[in-house]
């Protein structure tokens, strides 16, 4: 038993997800399963929490050679269960508000969350597909969740269309690169590849392609093309979880793979690997998210394009890897955490400011709620500082290290620190006006005001994910300490 | 000798007296009781005339004791400079009086005392009572500080101050906005001339280590300005001394202080203070600061001819001017105004001729009988109840009900115009003596031609000033009262009456003293007789002004006085014939009309001024208001964000919703990815061991490496997955000489060309030159057989002088800051196949950082491509 | 030494803030009195760092804890007699700003105290701040309040207004941090750790080229907030539109951490740079100076007329500042304090009438001195001082100003240059005084035009409370600036002698490396400089 120690964490969510089902069946009064659920993934995260900080348990082969048991695994747990715990509190308000609570929600949240672990931890193509199909296929039917709102329906198809492109783009890499090395171990490709026994050909289509269907997930322009729809069409909690949980999976895989199997100095090159790929992605990614949500204004649309926007931010400092190694790797991860409790802080607060009937979408709806409901705003003035960079937050604290983490690894890569700073700062003007339509202006009289919402979930969410934002930015040293151990378990 | 009486608290309290009572009753004026606002304001300066006699005494029992007798108090150290090389300046709160500023603080606290007692009864009835007295103790405290301060800070102090007062004062009926408007002219103008002396005082403490008039005049006179200090003006091009510019800036702000050319324009406004103000501040004391300042600093300008030569004509011509301008003007005051200006330029006139005693000492007699003057004025519009100015034409016959007023300002008049005997006789012929004694003296055509100059136009002025000021008398005081019927626009009130006591008493005593005070100043040589006199003035004032030695040849010493005493006669008989009881003006119909008109409107300056300077000025303001809030800021802010904007609507657009499009989107980064991989990429590093060459490229995935080290056709290598190689050349392999230069202070290095000409080394075009020392500039160099030659052509100094340097291949010369070098060039080449078979042939040049002797086919002239060090 | 000062300095205002979040809104006049009363305790706490002795060149009160240590940033704070007098310049205005308000703010009392105790925070944290990224995170800090105080309490663009003040100033500090970063990054290479410490930063010798990028990086950020032309576009805009306690407070303190980053970080970091760049900066100051008069004689909102005089009152500064000798620096920081009263109290006496009249136009003005005898003699005496009459404290600044760049020594070249700057920079004294007593002449002089000015009443308590204040520092400055100086100059001397000496090091060295102390000391003993502490001298608490 206790060799299953390792991946406890991964049991013990679905065994949760189990019970949620059979609760769900059985009893009539649904809101208690937000509890249950956040609750329950809480507990997983804490679990993962303290494996983290004290002994990793040792786990037997038949499990290691599928599913990584290392910090980086438990990191991650960590992020997806934090984010879908903190969605699922938001959800058990927003849901019972709009009256669409329905017990599947968190089910599926819990299936998806651990799809996302397994996702995280997978060491092999095949667990890596598995784990991947697992989350899409729970994510898919989160975003369709509200059956009746077309525009929900329309995002899960594209989702569901332009995923399948890429899952079949990546289930075809995995398979070149299979035949390239003989190996669907990352481990075993990585000697092959390293020894560079690997056949050429085969190993960089196989590479390109992985890049591509791992860049999907993550939402890297110009893979991301799905993402302001189905985060627009799903109910802002999926939304939310679909930025921090899902993106985190993909973070994570993207780094196990690209690290984990094409961490040989060939492969990473500067001018010759996927270092170049991966800048480039990050520089796109960086400019047109920002500038393309400098255009929008509905502001669920505007942090959609802003989540893109984060996801050119992490690959800044992955594509740092190949010079400054775990440092860039602890950036990251690093980065995905302070990002998970910002983002679910800004979404939080927007699920906060509408109530039944008026749900808060637009700029327009959020004038002058900094002064008729001040304590709702302010969360939300915390969590797009947070996400524009302002110390002392969790946001400020993340950019900087990535940012650092380039300007670590010299040459080019300072200019494209350059280019992230400059970035952000159209970033700023974007997210600048969320403050602005919250403390300086004030509604026109025709349209209809949106009212904050009354519900104790949203608010403990909120609560603890702004606690966080904060903790995070003025004694980032703990956390700070566990992205480096994180790392260094994949990077020595 | 020096002698100095130090810590004379007496000093201070002069100055703290009106300071004291300025504050009171302008804090707590409006609320006292117009006795005791009288009491605090006159008695303030009372008690400071009564301290300044006191220390006057002290410091004349001094001077038998001394030759340079002082009494000075050092209140405490107000802030310090630090002159390059580290000595620290301090800048102390000090007061100094000598036998200069002891007579100035008399005339100051006298004649101010005088004109306080004159406003109670002129100004008395002013709902502003309080605000004026103590404006009016304000100035007195100014002055005296610009007086006695010891260096040129403190005087600049009140030199500041006194402007204030007189903006504050001017404006004193501030409702009327012309009269506001006047005020800031004064202050604005007075600015400019402000501007002058602080350049002027940095000059000096730059050159002279110093801000104390004493040690700036010692090192003036003992040629002490330091050699070492490198002076911003030297590399203007301008042969002057430092002395010269030096004056000449301080004298930029006489000419504002004491209304010259260029800068008098203010002068005649400012006549639309409150009387008293116009004869303290704007004829007795304020208006003879810049004469004081450039006795104070006697020795410094004595020094400097051309300085002394622009003083002189400044002087000369102001007096001309405005002098003609007086003679037409009809209102008293601005008449009265523009003798002042006029009279001043006399005074410039002998400070130029280098009689600074004796224009120190037309300072003197023209405070009397100028306030005198003013305060006559004065008393005849508080008489027929004129205000702001009185038009003489609409005046006469005042004789009979104003008999004060009319004796002591025909004193005046007297002692202005030089009757003999009267004060004014005195001091103009000493400054008429000055001029004839250049004119004896000089030895160059500069100061002979300035003495020349000088002379007949002092004379002219002297004439004009007679002429206009009985011109004013005679129509003022003689024929017939023209207000009595009251016919005419806004006649005067039809019964005029004698002012009361406390406006005649000053009166009386300065008209009195219009009369007497020359006596103080006999000149050394009676005229015609020749006999000797004692001079106690020019005696006195030897002690603290430099200046030129007054000339004993009798024909000299006639000449001046001659015609001193013809342009009185002539001027005062004019006006006689032409004025006396007549109520019309009858040189307007003697000269021509236009003529007239221009004289009367003050020659049109001041519109000459708005059309060249004053206007210009304003309209670039007003194109720089404008550009500012749309060029520069639509550059900098607007366009830039309307730019970012504009990019992010249309990238957005791209998220059409259809989900084709998403997907083409997706295979175009495909593509893009793809492209990447399929073109191998290469840059050859390369790194030294000994003779060893490692030669490196990027490994990447997949990637096949073959390498021809020397470029010479053959690959060394297979192709193998290792991506370097290492090789080691031989001589046959170089192709050249790489020539660097390097600037040491920026770093920036670049490859240059050399051939067998010589050539500049183009240091500009690495860094630009100037930020090198003269030493690296100018350098030539070129090439011989392994080595390069280096020489600088046109460099008298420097270390390296004008012989060639000879630098071997393979090592590095410094030249200044420039870091030159040449090394051996090799060619490598290496070609890359990728995954997809895909080849690319990569060549670069590589600089040996060692030297190989060199084969015959290299030649040493390459093309500067970019290398591999 | 272990006293808290500084630390207490810097926590009273974040825990005042806290508390005035979480008191009810109800309570006003609670807010009032207590946020006025934490900034008066600080005020207190800052006049105690007076006493300290300043004779020695280092920093004092200096407090040092290791905050983030994987990466070497540390909270290091101190003072010296470089930021002595600013932060006594902030904890003095800002009470009054804050008071001042008090007559104008009616809405959201709470937001606004909050808002307030923030910026002091950041302000003074960016002042005593010895560790870059506690100084970037302080610097950016205050960009938010600052913000909020001009769109939420401005005027009718205040938006406009705020977003442009926040963007502007936010894309220049955001370049200033990749410039830190590398700079930390080239030290960890050398040192093998990092470090955001300026004193240990500071032995890191970068060669030129670098020098100038980051140089260009750091004084981009600061002239942005100086503001420099032509980086000043948004002054204009922040000045009119903030209320005034946010005016005062922008034109006192804001804009003199721009001149205070360049003596902190830019230009003793990098010398060489600052060297070849310093008199371009300047000559842009002395066209600033000129520029910014001409534009303030011109304008007829008084606001913006004022603003426009800050831009050429920095000028003067930065002219100063890049005359690298005693006489400019110690100018500079001095004239810094000035500005900072008398632009402060100008912004506070338009307040007044604006207040009462709700309009800044000049032309709605006219013979106020007849209805507000006391507001006008106020206003007088600063625009006295505004435009350096001697005397005031205007005068003592600009003439140390003016001296120092005529007697600098700086090699910048074209010859007589430093010369021709020095006379264009003294005629700014003559424009100075023309915009400012054509604006007096407009409002004051002539008789009351417009009929609802005759019933305008004269200043009232709280104003005569908030200016007086400032008018004894006018007078104190202008007649014993003794006292300021004599706390600064050891601290200028030192930092010249360690710019020359750095500078000359860094000429010599070819690629990065890192100078030990004991070689900079002797060479600061060679230039007659005062030693200066190792940073390894005073322990890190844990």
């Amino acid at each position: 038993m206790s060799a299953l120690m390792g991946v406890s964490p991964l049991l013990l969510l679905v065994a949760a997800g189990l019970a949620i089902m059979l609760v769900d069946a059985f009893s009539r009064e649904r809101s208690e399963l937000a509890v249950v659920t956040a609750a329950s993934l809480f507990v997983v995260a804490g679990l993962a929490g303290a494996m983290l900080v004290g002994e990793v348990p040792a786990a037997p082969e038949v499990v290691t050679r599928y599913l990584a048991v290392d910090r980086f695994g438990l990191f991650f747990d960590i992020v997806i269960c934090v984010g879908a715990g903190l969605s699922a509190l938001l959800a058990g308000g927003y849901l019972r508000e709009h009256g669409i609570e329905r017990g599947e929600f968190y089910v599926l949240i819990i299936f998806t969350a651990f799809g996302a672990m397994v996702l995280a931890r997978a060491v092999d193509l095949l667990s890596i597909f598995l784990g991947l199909e697992t989350m899409s296929l729970g994510a898919y039917s989160l975003v369709a969740y509200r059956r009746t709102s077309a525009r929900a329906v329309e995002g899960a198809v594209k989702y569901f269309l332009l995923g399948s492109f890429a899952a079949a783009i990546l289930l075809f890499g995995s398979a070149l690169l299979y035949g390239a090395t003989g190996h669907t171990d990352l481990a075993g490709i990585q000697q092959v590849v390293a020894a560079g026994e690997a056949h050429a050909t085969l190993t960089v289509l196989a590479l390109v392609m992985l890049i591509v269907g791992l860049a999907f997930k993550l939402g890297a322009v110009p893979f991301h093309m799905w993402v302001p729809d189905s985060y627009e069409g799903a109910v802002t909690p999926v939304t939310t979880f679909m930025s921090v949980g899902v993106k985190a999976a993909a973070v994570a895989v993207l780094v196990r793979v690209l690290v984990g199997a094409f961490g040989d100095p060939a492969s990473m090159g500067l001018y010759t690997g996927w270092t170049p790929v991966i800048v480039l992605l990050a520089v796109a990614t960086m400019v047109y998210g920002n500038l393309a949500a400098l255009a929008q204004t509905s502001v669920k649309r505007m942090l959609a394009y802003s989540s893109v926007a984060h996801a050119g931010y992490i690959l800044v400092g992955l594509a740092a890897v190949h010079e400054v190694g775990s440092f860039a790797v602890s950036s990251v991860l690093y980065y995905i955490a302070a990002y998970t409790v910002s983002n679910v802080l800004a979404f939080g607060s927007l699920i906060l400011m509408g109530s039944k009937g008026k749900e808060a979408v637009s700029y327009d709806d959020l004038a002058g709620a900094g002064r008729r409901h001040p304590m709702a705003a302010f969360p939300f003035a915390i969590g797009v500082l947070s996400l524009l960079g302002m110390p002392p937050t969790a946001g400020f604290f993340g950019k900087y290290y990535v940012f650092s983490a380039a300007v670590k690894a010299g040459g080019p890569m300072i200019w494209v620190a350059v280019i992230g700073v400059l970035a952000s700062a159209v970033g700023a003007y974007y997210y600048l006006k969320v403050i602005v339509y919250l403390f300086m202006r004030e509604p026109q009289e025709d349209q209809p005001i949106a009212v904050p919402m009354q519900s104790i979930y949203v608010t403990v969410a909120l609560v603890l994910a702004g606690y966080y934002v904060v903790k995070m930015g003025v004694t980032p040293s703990r956390y700070l300490d566990w992205a480096v151990s994180a790392a260094s378990s994949l990077v020595g | 000798m020096h002698l100095e009486a130090p810590q004379q608290i007496l000093l201070l309290l002069i100055i703290l007296f009106p300071l004291g009572g300025a504050i009171i009753n302008g804090l707590l004026g409006r609320y006292m009781a117009k006795g005791l606002v009288t009491l605090v304001g006159v008695g303030s300066v009372a008690v400071s005339f009564a301290l300044a006699v006191v220390s006057f005494v002290e410091l004349y029992g001094l001077s038998h004791e001394a030759e340079h007798a002082a009494l000075a108090y050092h209140f405490y150290e107000w802030f310090s400079l630090k002159l390059p090389g580290g000595a620290v300046v301090p800048i102390n709160v000090r007061f100094l009086m000598d036998s200069l500023s002891g007579v100035m603080t008399l005339v100051v606290t006298g004649v101010g005392g005088l004109i306080h007692l004159y406003s109670i009864g002129y100004m008395g009835e002013d709902e502003g009572y309080p605000r004026f007295m103590s404006y009016l103790n304000l100035f007195m405290a100014s002055m005296l500080i610009l007086v006695l301060g010891s260096s040129l800070p403190v005087m600049f102090v009140g030199w500041e101050g006194v402007g204030l007062c007189s903006y504050l004062l001017i404006g004193f009926w501030y409702e009327n906005r012309d009269y506001a408007a006047a005020g800031r002219k004064a202050f604005v103008v007075n600015r400019i001339g402000d501007f002058g002396v602080l350049v002027g005082m940095f000059i000096l403490v730059g050159v002279a280590g110093s801000f104390e008039f004493a040690e700036i005049n010692a090192a003036a006179v003992g040629g002490e300005f330091r050699p070492d200090f490198p002076f911003p003006i030297v590399a203007f091009g301008l042969v002057p001394s430092l002395a010269t510019v030096a004056c000449v800036f301080l004298f930029l702000g006489c000419t504002g202080k004491s209304a010259q050319i260029p800068l008098y324009i203010w002068l005649p406004d400012a006549m639309a203070g409150p009387t008293p103000v116009s004869a303290l501040i704007h004829a007795a004391t304020m208006v003879t600061a810049g004469v004081y300042l450039c006795c104070r600093l006697s020795p410094l300008f004595i020094t400097s001819d051309v300085a002394m030569s622009i003083i002189a004509v400044t002087g000369t011509l102001t007096a001309l001017l405005a002098a003609s301008i007086a003679v037409v003007q009809r209102e008293m005051k601005k008449i009265l105004a523009y003798s002042t200006v006029s009279q001043l330029g006399f005074m410039f006139a002998a400070v130029g001729v280098g009689f600074f005693a004796a224009g120190f000492f037309h300072v003197f007699t023209h405070a009397f009988f100028k306030a005198c003057l003013f305060l006559g004025a004065g008393s005849v519009m508080h008489a027929v109840h004129a205000h702001g100015d009185a038009d003489i034409f609409k005046l006469g016959g005042l004789k009979k009900q104003l008999p004060i007023t009319r004796w002591t300002f025909l004193a005046s008049c007297l002692a202005i115009s030089g009757f003999p005997l009267t004060s004014g006789f005195f001091s103009k012929d000493e400054i008429l003596l000055g001029a004839a004694a250049q004119i004896y003296r000089a030895d160059d055509w500069l100061m002979t031609s300035v003495g020349w100059f000088t002379l007949i136009g002092l004379t002219l002025a002297a004439v004009m000033t007679a002429f206009y000021m009985f011109r004013l008398y005679f129509l003022t005081f003689t024929g017939e009262y023209r207000s009595a019927d009251q016919s005419g626009d806004h006649p005067y009130d039809a019964h005029p009456h004698e002012s009361p006591a406390s406006m005649t008493i000053p009166l009386v005593v300065l008209g009195i003293g219009a009369l007497g005070v020359g006596f103080l100043g006999l000149p050394h040589v009676m005229p015609i007789t020749g006999t000797h006199l004692p001079s106690w003035w020019s005696h006195w004032m030897h002690a603290s002004v430099a200046g030129q030695p007054v000339p004993e040849e009798m024909n000299v010493v006639n000449l001046a006085s001659g015609l001193a005493f013809g342009a009185m006669a002539i001027g005062i008989s004019a006006a006689w014939l032409l004025y006396r009881n007549k109520s019309t003006d009858p040189l307007t119909g003697k000269i021509p009309a236009r003529l007239y008109q221009l004289v009367f409107d003050k020659w049109r300056v001041d519109e000459l001024y708005a059309a060249t300077i004053v206007n210009p000025i304003k309209n670039v303001a007003t194109a720089a208001g404008h550009a500012d809030m749309t060029f520069v800021d639509a550059l900098m802010t607007k366009w830039p964000s309307f730019k970012v904007r504009e990019t992010g609507r249309i990238l957005a657009r791209l998220q059409n919703g259809v989900v084709q499009m998403y997907g083409a989107v997706m295979v175009v980064g495909v593509v893009v990815v793809l492209a990447w991989f399929w073109t191998p990429h290469s840059r050859i590093e390369a790194a030294f061991e000994g003779t060893q060459v490692e030669l490196t490229t990027p490994a990447g995935l997949g990637y096949e490496y073959r390498w021809d080290a020397n470029s010479d056709g053959e690959f060394e290598t297979q192709w193998e997955r290792a991506p370097g190689t290492t090789f080691e050349y031989a001589h046959h392999d170089i192709r050249g000489v790489a020539v660097f230069l390097a600037n040491v202070r920026s770093g920036i290095e670049r490859r240059i060309e050399v051939t067998e000409e010589w050539t500049l080394l183009p240091i500009d075009s690495v860094i630009p030159e100037e930020s090198l020392p003269p030493r690296a500039q100018g350098f030539e160099v070129r090439v011989d057989g392994e080595d390069l030659l280096f020489r600088q052509p046109n460099a008298p100094t420097g270390p390296s002088g004008r012989q060639e340097l000879r630098l071997p291949m393979g090592r590095d010369g410094r030249l200044g800051d420039a870091r030159v070098f040449s090394r051996p060039l090799v060619e490598a080449t290496v070609e890359v196949r990728n995954a997809f078979g895909n080849t690319r042939r990569d060549t670069k040049e590589i600089a040996l950082p060692f030297p190989l002797e060199l084969p015959s086919h290299a030649s040493l002239i390459q093309p500067a491509r970019e290398v591999v060090r | 030494m272990t006293t808290r000062y500084l630390t207490w300095l810097l926590a009273i205002p974040a825990i005042s803030a806290l508390v005035v979040l979480l008191l009810p809104r109800g309570w006003e006049k609670t807010i009032k009195r207590f946020s006025i009363g934490a900034m008066l305790v600080e005020l207190v706490i800052s006049i105690r760092l007076i006493l300290a002795d300043y004779s020695d060149a280092g920093y004092h009160f200096v407090e040092h804890v290791a905050w983030v240590e994987s990466f070497g940033i540390s909270y290091k704070v101190g003072v010296d007699g470089l930021s002595l007098w600013l932060v006594i310049l902030t904890t003095l205005l800002s009470p009054i700003a804050l008071y001042a308000s008090w007559g104008s703010i009616t809405t959201r009392i709470k937001e606004y105290a909050f808002s307030f105790l923030l910026l002091e925070l950041g302000m003074l944290g960016a002042f005593v701040a010895l560790d870059l990224f506690l100084f970037y995170v302080f610097w950016e800090l205050m960009l938010v309040p600052m913000c909020l105080i001009i769109g939420v309490w401005g005027g009718k663009d205040r938006v406009y207004a705020a977003v442009k003040f926040f963007l502007y100033t936010m894309v220049g500090s955001l370049l200033m941090l990749v410039a830190i970063l590398y700079l930390v990054a080239s030290y960890e290479k050398l040192a093998g750790h990092y470090s955001f410490d300026l004193q240990e930063l500071s032995t890191l010798v970068l060669p030129a080229l670098p020098q100038y990028l980051l140089f260009a990086a750091f004084a981009l950020a600061f002239a942005i907030k100086v503001p420099m032309f032509p980086f000043h576009t948004w002054l204009p805009d922040a000045h009119v539109q903030a209320p005034t306690g946010g005016s005062v407070i922008l034109a006192a303190v804001l804009l003199k951490l721009g001149i205070y980053g360049f003596i902190r970080f830019a230009m003793p970091l990098f010398p060489v740079a600052s060297q070849a760049i310093g008199p371009v900066l300047a000559g842009l100051g002395v066209f600033g100076i000129i520029y910014g008069a001409y534009a303030a004689w011109v304008q007829r909102d008084l606001k913006k007329l004022v603003a426009y005089s800050s831009v050429s009152h920095m000028g003067f500064i930065l002219l100063g500042l890049f005359a690298m000798n005693r006489n400019g620096i110690s100018g500079a920081i001095l004239q810094m304090i000035n500005h900072g009263i008398s632009t402060g109290a100008l912004f506070l006496l338009v307040g007044v009438i604006y207040d009462r009249r709700h309009s800044r136009l000049l032309d709605d003005y006219g013979g106020l001195a007849k209805v507000m005898p006391w507001y006008t003699v106020f206003f007088v005496i600063i625009t006295l001082s505004s435009i350096g009459l001697p005397g005031t404290n205007g005068f003592v600044g600009e003439f140390m100003i003016l001296a120092g760049s005529f007697l600098s020594r700086t090699s910048i070249g074209f010859g007589s240059s430093w010369f021709i700057m020095t006379l264009l920079a003294t005629t700014g004294v003559i424009f100075a005084a023309v915009y400012m007593l054509h604006a007096v002449l407009r409002i004051f002089w002539g008789k009351v035009v417009h009929t609802e000015n005759e019933s305008l009443t004269d200043l009232n308590r709280r104003e005569v409370v908030s200016l007086l204040p400032l008018v004894v520092m006018v007078f104190w400055i202008g007649l014993y600036p003794k006292f300021f100086l004599d706390k600064m100059n050891p601290s200028v001397d030192a930092f010249v002698t360690d710019f020359t000496v750095r500078y000359e090091v860094g000429l010599e060295t070819g690629e990065a490396r890192l100078v030990d102390f004991d070689e900079l000391t002797q060479r600061f003993e060679a230039a007659g400089g005062l030693a200066m502490a190792r940073p390894a001298d005073e322990e890190v608490q844990r």
